[in-house]
């Protein structure tokens, strides 16, 4: 069955959609990620449009961080004062980054824009969970425990100005280092589609010394404002929403996040993370075999925007 | 008023007779019209076909042996298009700034009953505009006063990637006669042609020479469910925008809330 997307001008079938949705969707429940720097090459994978992928999916992320930040937010996990803080950077940050779009779009670079921010990216965090699932692995096949994170140290980033009481967190901190997290994260969901979990969370737990547990519910709930944010900006600007697209993959996102959950469950954790590495890698060669090869068709043709 | 509508019914007689006298006047003419001349796109849009009946109209002597040949041009609605070809840089290929062109048909089929080249002379449809190579010299007068001599490649390019994608169509195959006077012929239209106002033209060649000509209309517009968040998408971006993320809102609600949790 096909459907016609309006914004997108194509016409793609409702199951691969739906399947796509709910296969990023399984995953995203199982390991508890986001799904946008999984979904959104994907969706470029199957034809869309790389700037209508990256709205769209930041669109979709509204929604499945609402449904999860509900959740945190029923086990006292969200620092509300921490997400503000994040959330003043996220507007910046996806303002400009919206700007930016817009303007590659205009020069005819952002489909590379974008394919080279995944390439990096999914690189990088490919090698990091491979190395650290493969770690696991093994410390769980010598028998010890993993190493308790080291708490209460000082680093530079307590020597910083502007100083904040943050009660959920328990820290007393910088506003600085949060407000430029949050503006690099608001920059990554406007040119990537990605709601930037997999950025933020470790940074807060490793950089910014938050708990675990306060660290996703936190992200998740400033998630929900940039990834709304940016959906609306996109929309704005650059008209590259598609509603229509959105809808069927939060349909195929939310039944896919309740199998994903209850898998993960019970599946083995560190060799799931390997195959979730290897996936991210192999999608990461993908975008970068595709910009390092001579492609068949060297000409492109898009909509002329703007005026001469 | 009354004298006035007298008047204008004259005029309208004066012309009607001054119609049929110059098609008696002609060899012959064409007259067709399309089956339909209103496509809808809506969400389960996956392309459509466009049949178009036509007749040879005029003094029509049976016992006449001159070949007849029909060949119907359609053209979509132009927008500007920038055509990029991708250079090698510092290890990865890259667009180049490209080539603007400002008025390109988002759709271009020639249907006739056989191959062009069969019909008339080369010159003939060149001249007339008609056909992939005489679309190509229009799309580069359109562009020359900002292109360069190196501009050719960019505009075969145009043509060869939009016949790829089922936007630009030769086919000499789509037209065929019934009889010696009636003609038939059928328009493809992919799930990815431009929406508005399309131009049908259908011309009549009779021994390589074009002998008559009719123009006729198709509109390709969105409807339903499609044509509302097209429009609110393009009319009212902010309003939209706010509503996609209602939307998602919901969704979450709904996922959070009503879908079981385990």
């Amino acid at each position: 069955m096909q459907i016609y997307l309006p914004i997108a001008e194509m016409s793609v079938s409702v199951f691969l959609l739906v399947g796509l949705g709910g296969i990023v969707g399984i995953l995203s429940g199982m390991f508890g990620v986001g799904g946008g720097f999984l979904m959104t090459p994907m969706l470029i994978f199957i034809g869309i449009p790389p700037v209508i992928a990256v709205a769209t999916e930041a669109n979709q992320i509204a929604a499945s961080s609402v449904s999860g930040s509900i959740a945190q937010w029923r086990r006292g996990n969200v620092d509300i004062k921490m997400g503000a803080i994040l959330l003043c950077g996220g507007v910046a940050g996806s303002i400009v980054g919206v700007q930016i779009v817009k303007i590659l779009r205009e020069m005819g670079q952002v489909d590379l824009a974008i394919s080279l921010c995944y390439v990096f990216f999914l690189g990088i965090v490919g090698v990091l969970m491979l190395i650290e699932s493969i770690r696991a692995v093994f410390r769980t096949q010598a028998g010890k425990a993993a190493p308790a994170r080291r708490s209460g140290q000082h680093n530079w980033i307590h020597r910083l100005p502007f100083k904040m009481r943050f009660n959920r967190s328990k820290l007393y901190i910088s506003i600085v280092p949060p407000l430029l997290l949050g503006l690099l994260v608001g920059l990554l969901a406007a040119i990537m589609g990605v709601g930037g979990g997999f950025i933020m969370v470790p940074a807060m737990i490793y950089l910014l010394r938050i708990p675990t547990t306060v660290a996703v519910g936190t992200s998740l709930f400033q998630i929900v404002f940039v990834t709304s944010l940016v959906t609306i900006l996109h929309a704005v600007q650059n008209q590259t929403v598609d509603a229509v697209l959105a809808l069927l993959l939060m349909a195929g996102g939310v039944i896919g996040a309740q199998f994903g959950v209850r898998l993960g469950q019970r599946l083995r954790g560190e060799q799931l993370r390997a195959l979730l590495a290897l996936l991210v890698l192999a999608m990461c060669a993908k975008l970068g075999f595709d910009l390092l090869v001579e492609p068949d068709e060297l000409f492109s043709v898009a909509d002329s925007f703007g005026g001469h | 008023m009354a004298i006035g509508r007298t008047l204008a019914r004259l005029c309208f007689a004066a012309a009607l007779a001054a119609f049929c006298f110059a098609g008696q006047a002609r060899a012959q003419g064409v007259v067709a019209d399309l089956t339909t001349h209103d496509v809808a796109v809506e969400a389960d849009f996956s392309g459509t076909r466009v049949v178009l009946f036509g007749s040879l109209v005029g003094a029509i002597d049976p016992a006449d042996e001159t070949t007849s040949d029909v060949v119907i041009e359609v053209i979509g609605p132009t927008r500007p298009v920038q055509v990029r070809q991708k250079v090698w840089r510092t290890g990865i290929w890259i667009n180049d700034g490209g080539e603007r062109v400002e008025r390109a048909p988002g759709y271009y089929a020639v249907v006739s009953n056989r191959a062009l080249n069969d019909i008339a002379l080369p010159d003939t449809f060149h001249r007339l505009g008609i056909g992939f190579a005489g679309l190509k010299t229009d799309l580069m007068r359109e562009s020359l006063v900002f292109g360069s001599g190196d501009a050719e490649p960019y505009f075969d390019a145009l043509l060869r990637i939009q016949r790829d994608r089922g936007l630009y169509i030769e086919n000499p195959e789509g037209a065929r006669f019934v009889g010696n006077f009636l003609f038939r012929a059928s328009i493809d239209l992919g799930a990815n042609v431009p929406l508005g106002q399309y131009d049908v033209l259908i011309y009549l060649f009779q021994e390589g020479v074009m002998t008559g000509r009719h123009q006729t209309q198709l509109l390709i517009e969105k409807r339903g469910f499609e044509r509302f968040v097209y429009s609110i998408a393009y009319e009212q971006p902010l309003i939209y925008g706010i509503l996609c993320v209602i939307v998602a809102g919901l969704a979450g609600l709904v996922a959070a809330y009503i879908v079981p949790r385990r």
